[in-house]
C-alpha cells in the first residue's frame, strides 16, 4: 500500500499537478474579490481619510499591511488545520501515508503571502484612485 | 493683512453623462484670516461645491483659487492632498467619524496622516474645549449625535487647520445640539483665532457668524 504515492504512479503526478494549479488559482481569485468585497464596502471610510489628507501611498500602504496580517493569521491556521486533519485521517485510516513536508507548507505560505498582495493591490489602487467627493457620497 | 480666501470667477462644471452641469458660475469670494463666515443659500446652489473646491477636495474647472497663498490652478491632485493635510479641517453633515475606532483614535488617526510637527499638548485644550475628556474611549455608535459632531470638531482642528470648513455641521442635529456645536465653532473661532467657513441652511446658524454670504444659482448673490 505505501508504495502507491504520487512518486511511484507517474500518472498521479501530472493529476496532483493540476489540482494545485487549480487550487492556487481558486485560492487567488477569493482572495482578489474579497479583498475587492471589503475595499468597496469601506469607500466612505476611504473617502473621509482622503479628507483628512491621507495621501494614496497611505492609502495603499495600510490596505497591504492589513492583506499581510490575514494572510499570516491564515498561513497560521491553515497549517495547524493541515496537521489536525493529518492526525484525523492517519487515525481513521492507519494504512494511508500523509506526508506534510515543510518545504511544501513553506512554499504554500509564500504563495498564500504573495497570492493575497497581489490580489489586493489591485483594489487597493482603485481606491486610493477615488474621488475623494464621490467617495464620500458612497452609501 | 493678505486674505486667507481669495476666488476670482471661480466656475466649476460637473459632467453628468453627456451634459455639463454648471455649478459654480464665477463666484467671488474673500475671507480674512480670523473671520467665522456662513454660506447660505437653497439646494443646489453650489455652496458645497464651492466648500469642496476650497477644501481641495476636487479642482476648479476656471477662475482663481487662492488659498493661504497656495494657487489651486497650478496644483495637481497630489499637491492638493498635501494642502488638505496641512492646512484644511473638515466638519460635515454625517459626522463621518470611522465607526470601528474610538473617538480618542479618530482624533489621533488625523495626526497619524498629518505625520510629524504636530503639537502634543493640543489634543488637551482641544478635548477639553469641546467637553470630551470622559468620551474618549466609547466609539461613535455609543456617543449622541452632539458628541459625535464634537470628535468630528476635535478631529477637523487637532493638527491645527489653518481653515476649518463646516458642512451642514448642525443639520443632523437638534435644536439643543446644535447650539451647542455652534457654540464650540464661535468658541474655537475666539480662542484659536481659527477661521471658519459654515455651510448652512439655518438662519439662526448662520446669526452667531461675523459675516454671512448668500448663494444661488452657483454665484453669490449678497453679502
Amino acid at each position: 500500500m505505501s508504495l502507491m504515492t504520487s512518486n511511484n504512479l507517474p500518472a498521479l503526478n501530472t493529476f496532483i499537478a493540476a489540482l494545485i494549479a487549480i487550487a492556487v488559482v481558486i485560492g487567488f481569485l477569493v482572495i482578489f474579490l474579497s479583498m475587492y468585497t471589503t475595499i468597496t464596502e469601506r469607500t466612505r471610510e476611504i473617502g473621509i481619510l482622503k479628507s483628512l489628507g491621507a495621501s494614496k501611498a497611505y492609502i495603499i500602504g495600510i490596505i497591504l499591511r492589513e492583506t499581510t496580517l490575514l494572510a499570516i493569521i491564515g498561513i497560521v491556521v491553515g497549517c495547524v488545520g493541515a496537521f489536525v486533519v493529518k492526525r484525523v485521517i492517519l487515525a481513521a485510516f492507519p494504512t494511508l501515508s500523509v506526508d506534510l513536508t515543510w518545504d511544501w507548507s513553506a512554499r504554500a505560505a509564500a504563495l498564500a503571502l504573495v497570492g493575497s498582495l497581489v490580489g489586493a493591490f489591485y483594489p487597493a489602487l482603485g481606491a486610493a484612485r477615488l474621488d475623494p467627493v464621490d467617495a464620500l457620497a458612497y452609501e | 493683512m493678505d486674505p486667507i480666501i481669495l476666488t476670482e470667477d471661480l466656475k466649476k462644471v460637473y459632467r453628468v453623462g453627456k451634459v455639463d452641469v454648471p455649478a459654480l458660475r464665477g463666484v467671488d469670494l474673500v475671507v480674512q484670516p480670523g473671520e467665522f463666515l456662513a454660506v447660505v443659500g437653497p439646494s443646489g446652489c453650489g455652496k458645497s461645491t464651492l466648500l469642496h473646491i476650497l477644501g481641495g477636495l476636487t479642482g476648479p474647472t476656471s477662475g482663481k483659487v487662492c488659498v493661504d497663498g497656495n494657487d489651486f490652478t497650478t496644483m495637481n491632485d497630489a499637491d492638493r492632498t498635501r494642502f488638505r493635510r496641512h492646512k484644511i479641517g473638515f466638519v460635515f453633515q454625517r459626522f463621518n467619524l470611522l465607526p470601528t475606532l474610538t473617538a480618542r483614535y479618530n482624533i489621533d488617526l488625523a495626526q497619524s496622516i498629518q505625520g510629524d510637527g504636530f503639537n502634543p499638548h493640543r489634543i488637551d485644550a482641544v478635548v477639553d474645549m469641546l467637553g470630551l475628556r470622559d468620551k474618549l474611549n466609547r466609539k461613535p455608535y455609543a456617543l449622541s449625535g452632539g458628541e459625535q459632531q464634537r470628535v468630528a470638531i476635535a478631529r477637523a482642528v487637532i493638527c491645527e487647520p489653518k481653515i476649518l470648513l463646516a458642512d451642514e455641521p448642525t443639520g443632523n442635529l437638534d435644536t439643543e445640539n446644535s447650539q451647542l456645536v455652534l457654540n464650540m465653532l464661535r468658541e474655537l473661532n475666539r480662542a484659536f483665532r481659527q477661521t471658519v467657513l459654515m455651510i448652512t441652511h439655518n438662519p439662526e446658524a448662520a446669526a452667531v457668524t461675523d459675516r454671512t454670504v448668500h448663494m444661488r444659482d452657483g454665484r453669490v448673490i449678497k453679502e
